[in-house]
């Protein structure tokens, strides 16, 4: 009886045994994969950065970033980047420009405005508008944008400014979404302090709402930022691709992202230690503002626990 | 005594708001039944009453607070100057002349100065000079104005706590309104700030007309020159039982429920 | 009502308010009309087709008493039979529908008894095209049988009887414009070969009546009714008969119309695509990018929802989960054309995995991970911690409650993650490029290549292929998403609901 009392004793205890066994192997292996993404960050980093490395070795940063001569087919073959960068910061910059209005407006209305069905119908049709693929706003851009520049302002319509017309679509949600994430976040008696002296729906709205949500604003402008410079497929198809230094809005042009896509399919040597070097610059821009993102969004979650 | 008719015209002097048969309902649900009462001027004012008996709502009710809830429905006539604040009244303007201060203090994120500055410049662009001296005016009738003066520039947020109520204060009477309304102005603050408070509303109310909620009865029986007691119903609805001088509900309450819920908080 | 005179700041500032608010309103709304605008544009494309055609034939109008009925099997594609295209065909010349009706099938020419002189004479053919043409001579139902049978099938019968239900007739269109050398000769820089269709009704009725409003020459139009006329007469212009013309090598004005067809049909989703995708349907295509999803999810779930489990039951320790969170962060914002370079240098270089499905699978796997955790964390923080102590309670190791208890409670949300995850997969073409080929047919393996549905519309447009056939994919990927879409959503909802129990 005992003998038996005891091997059921010491099974039972071999189980328990067994499982906090499993129980510390899973902690280390649940740690792994936690990490996982971190390290596919690093990696991605390093293994890009290892393939531009032969590039830096030969041609110097100034020309790489300072000149308009991109010629990698050449006798004596040049890479300079700088019309891409131009280029990429003006198609940014415009797409900015158009979307942010329409972004701000459509938040203040979702947190301020808007009841029941009319919000949840906007709702659902900006995270539509998020699920998009690129290559369907680049078809669109093709067939819509791209004839429309083409018969208002002349030119191709292939340029920066279809590219940033599609591209301002583009990163509507990600601005809409943020923003009224931090408009919401006002506290309702900072309104009510407002509106009990008097003011208007729209002097609340500009005097104290919006000040007081400007660093989630931001933030969502910045996340905007990192999304259109980022992009590749739409503005291909829209931006005419032409390696040149942009004159005008309606002129073609070449976004670093759109260098890295092209050449990759034919580049080898130092061509292609080239494109590594572009990409680790974008990936290098665009890991900068996510942390600035970031560490701005966690210093105003600390603050407002305070 | 005036006598108060149904359309008070005759008692504007003396009488701030003059309440007859209010109700307020949220959606389906009924929060305040036949509130029937004469707010005098340039007194205080106490509501008490229990938690939840609507005494917040009504007050709110007076500055028409309660419009930016949607599903507020009401009935019945608050008459402010003898205009029905309902039905002849635009709630900017009205919001103009009667300001509130919350129970939670809530300076907005910017300097001292650009607070005070805030309500004045909603209703029209003054000058700066004129500004410059109503801040001033401001701050020391809310007897603020010798703590702060030397750093107008810094941030409110960086104020104490009864500091901060004493800011909403002061950025209340810059668009020198006629009556400041008060929902548990003192509740999160600590003794010395509510006594400074406390002294402070004494001494406006030879300017103002003041109304204070407060579920404090020693502050009321201490500040107030009037007093009104609310209770809630069965149906979860809140109504006004007694509203007298405040000596006589306390020391000599009429109502027996006046009696009994007084006796039961200082007893 | 205002006590006292509003003020002409008051007035301002509540001008500024209605406008201010009008214009919120108004500009918020844009974002749903840009919706609408963008999807209704290509399930439009996607289901019409418009082309602009130029011929010599005018559509729509032909000679009056025919004496051959034209009938076509339904699947060829034709709307009506312009002259020439038939004259091609019982040439010889032609054998395949797929140049003129973008169909893939091979042309099958039959003929009624008796009719051959009248062809040979109508079509001006001989007898080495009717032999180069292969058509077969048939009694008149057995040319119908064979066209009903034959995609391709095509039949000349000498009067219209009843026909099969997959059968139509076809309009035999032979009517040509010809000019008088006058109104198409070069002079001064001006010279008019073509005319809109819109315009030649109006050209008949008088309402044009010089050559200059059609972008020709300053001459007056003069409308005759017969060949020898416009041989004469300058500036004049007559509906004639293809043979007479083509017989007396007269002048002829092209015509310029918009077709519009279907485009889009059911059978493009069922069929194999043909000639890399020039012809044909898009069946592998879809089934390509089935399995990129499931080989994306099949490395993306576990370890996504791992990382997950760890953040939410690991929170104690803030400084790791800080990083693990920042990494995820960061992992979120990077672009897909960087993924698609590491792809290329890890999985298609140093793996040596070359252009294959694994590769494109497992590049989607690293961009669709942050998605699937941050959806995931937020499922399981959202289990009530009670079902923990019960589990605990009885005396489960944590290991053992994550699995029996936490995952499956928080499933839902974990689902609608993985369903965020595939529309974005689906989605993708950037970071496929370099990884993932663009092999047409269905992978054979993992390491083939496969091209899926974003990849085919890029290739399509950027090959110069007709954009009809990119508008087409795009509604079939539009449609995808949509779905996609709503099934997110409901199995969100879903969580909601049991949330509340």
């Amino acid at each position: 009886m005992i003998q038996t009392i005891g091997q059921a004793l010491g099974r039972r205890e071999k189980n328990q045994s067994i499982r906090k066994g499993l129980d510390a192997t899973a902690a280390k292996l649940l740690l792994l994969t936690a990490l996982v993404s971190l390290l596919a960050v690093v990696l991605i980093s390093l293994f890009i950065m290892a393939q531009s490395i032969p590039f830096f070795s030969e041609v110097p940063l100034r020309q790489f970033l300072f000149s308009t001569q991109w010629a990698p087919s050449a006798n004596y073959p040049t890479y300079g980047i700088f019309s891409f960068i131009v280029t990429s910061i003006i198609v940014t910059l415009l797409a900015l420009a158009f979307s942010t209005p329409i972004a701000l407006s459509t938040a203040i209305y979702l947190s301020e405005f808007a009841q029941g069905k009319m919000a949840s119908l906007l709702r659902q049709s900006i995270e539509l508008l998020a699920g998009i693929p690129s290559i369907i706003y680049g078809l669109f851009g093709i067939a819509v944008v791209v004839p429309l520049v083409r018969n208002t302002l002349g030119g191709n319509g292939y340029s920066l400014l279809s590219a940033s017309l599609i591209l301002a679509i583009m990163i509507l949600p990600t601005i809409i979404n943020v923003s009224e994430v931090s408009i919401r976040a006002v506290s309702r008696e900072l309104r009510e302090a407002s509106v009990a002296m008097g003011a208007t729906r729209w002097q609340t709205i500009k005097g104290v709402v919006l000040p007081a949500a400007k660093s989630g604003i931001v933030s969502s402008i910045i996340l905007g930022i990192g999304r259109a410079v980022g992009e590749t497929t739409a503005v291909l198809l829209v931006g005419g691709n032409a390696p040149i230094f942009p004159t005008s809005a309606i002129s073609m042009g070449r976004t670093l992202t759109m260098n890295i896509i092209t050449d990759m399919s034919y580049a080898e040597g130092t061509h292609m230690s080239a494109l590594f070097a572009t990409g680790i610059l974008l990936f290098a821009f665009i890991l900068v503002l996510n942390l600035i993102v970031v560490s701005v969004s966690r210093k105003s979650r600390l603050e407002s626990e305070r | 005594m005036v006598q108060i008719n149904e359309y008070p015209e005759q008692a504007v002097d003396t009488v701030a708001f003059s309440v007859h048969g209010f109700n307020l309902w949220y959606g389906a649900t009924q929060a305040l039944k036949d509130v029937d009462i004469d707010i005098e001027s340039n007194a205080i004012t106490a509501f008490i009453g229990p938690s939840g008996c609507g005494k917040s709502t009504f007050i709110r009710s007076l500055n028409r607070m309660n419009d930016l809830i949607d599903t507020v429905k009401t009935s019945g006539c608050i008459c402010y100057q003898g205009y029905d604040i309902y039905k002849q009244y635009d709630p900017m303007d009205l919001r103009k002349q009667v300001g509130m201060v919350f129970q939670k203090p809530n300076p907005f994120p910017m300097s001292i100065y650009d607070n005070i500055a805030y309500g004045p410049r909603l209703h029209g662009r003054p000058p700066k000079a004129e500004l410059d001296e109503l801040v001033c005016t401001s701050l020391q009738k809310a007897a603020l104005w010798d703590e702060v003066k030397d750093r107008l520039n810094k941030s409110a947020l960086s104020l104490s706590g009864g500091q901060q109520q004493r800011l909403c204060i002061a950025r209340t009477l810059a668009i020198e309104p006629d009556v400041i309304l008060m929902d548990e102005p003192t509740s999160a603050l600590d003794p010395i700030s509510t006594a400074k408070i406390e002294e402070l509303a004494f001494e406006l109310k030879k300017q103002y007309t003041i109304v204070v909620v407060t579920h404090n009865m020693q502050q009321a029986s201490r500040i107030s020159d009037k007093t009104a007691f609310f209770l809630i119903d069965q149906d979860r609805c809140g109504y006004l039982v007694e509203y007298g001088i405040t000596e006589e509900i306390f020391l000599n309450p009429k109502d027996k429920r006046t009696e009994s819920y007084i006796s039961g908080k200082f007893g | 009502m205002t006590r006292t005179a509003p003020t002409t700041f008051e007035r301002r500032r509540r001008r500024s308010d209605s406008v201010a608010v009008a214009m919120i309103k108004i500009w918020a709304f844009t974002a749903i009309v840009i919706l609408i605008v963008i999807i209704g544009y290509i399930v439009f494309k996607g289901m019409v087709s418009q082309s602009l055609q130029e011929s010599q034939i005018i559509p729509t109008f032909s000679t009056p008493d025919q004496s051959l009925v034209v009938i076509a099997n339904k699947k060829s594609g034709f709307h009506s039979m312009p002259y020439d295209v038939l004259r091609q065909f019982f040439d010889g010349r032609s054998f395949s529908l797929r140049r003129i009706t973008h169909v893939n099938e091979d042309v099958k020419l039959f003929y009624e008894t008796g009719l051959k002189s009248d062809i040979s004479e109508y079509l001006m053919l001989d007898e080495k095209s009717f032999q180069r043409s292969e058509a077969s001579q048939l009694s008149a139902s057995e040319v119908l049988k064979h066209v009903s049978a034959n995609p391709g099938g095509i039949g000349l019968i000498s009067k219209e009887t009843a026909l099969p239900s997959n059968v139509v007739k076809l309009q035999l269109e032979d009517v040509v414009l010809a000019v008088h050398p006058s109104v198409t000769e070069l002079l001064g820089n001006i010279k008019l070969s073509k005319i809109d269709q819109q315009a030649i009704k109006p050209l008949f009725n008088g309402e044009y009546t010089n050559w200059k409003e059609l972008q020709g020459q300053d001459l007056s139009i003069v409308v005759v009714t017969s060949l020898s006329e416009v041989r004469q007469i300058p500036g004049s212009v007559a509906l004639v008969p293809y043979r007479e013309a083509f017989l007396a090598q007269s002048e002829r004005l092209q015509v310029l119309s918009s077709q519009t067809r279907r485009n889009f049909t059911l059978r493009y989703i069922f069929e194999k695509p043909v000639e890399m995708g020039k012809y044909g349907g898009i069946s592998t295509i879809i089934g390509n990018t089935l399995l990129m999803v499931f080989v994306t999810l099949l490395f993306s779930v576990p370890l996504g929802v791992g990382s997950a489990v760890f953040m939410v039951e690991f929170r104690a320790n803030k400084r790791l989960l800080s990083i693990a969170r920042t990494g995820v962060d960061l992992l979120a914002g990077v672009p897909s054309i960087i993924f698609g370079l590491f792809g290329l240098l890890v999985f298609v270089q140093l793996a040596g995995w070359s252009f294959s499905l694994l590769s494109g699978s497992m590049t989607l796997a690293l961009m669709v991970l942050p998605t699937i955790i941050r959806t995931s964390e937020e499922a399981l923080l959202s289990v009530s911690p009670s079902l923990k102590e019960a589990s605990v309670a009885l005396g489960a190791t944590k290991w053992e409650t994550i699995i029996k208890v936490l995952l499956p409670a928080a499933s839902p949300g974990i689902v609608t993650g993985i369903i965020l995850a595939i529309g974005r997969a689906v989605g993708e073409t950037a970071a496929l490029i370099y990884t993932i080929g663009s092999g047409v047919d269905f992978a054979s393996g993992p390491l083939s290549s496969a091209r899926v549905l974003a990849m085919h519309i890029f290739l399509t447009i950027t090959e110069g292929q007709r954009m009809d056939r990119a508008f087409a994919s795009a509604m079939v990927l539009v449609f995808l998403v949509l779905f996609i879409n709503i099934l997110a959503r409901l199995s969100a909802r879903r969580l909601i609901r049991n949330g509340t129990n």
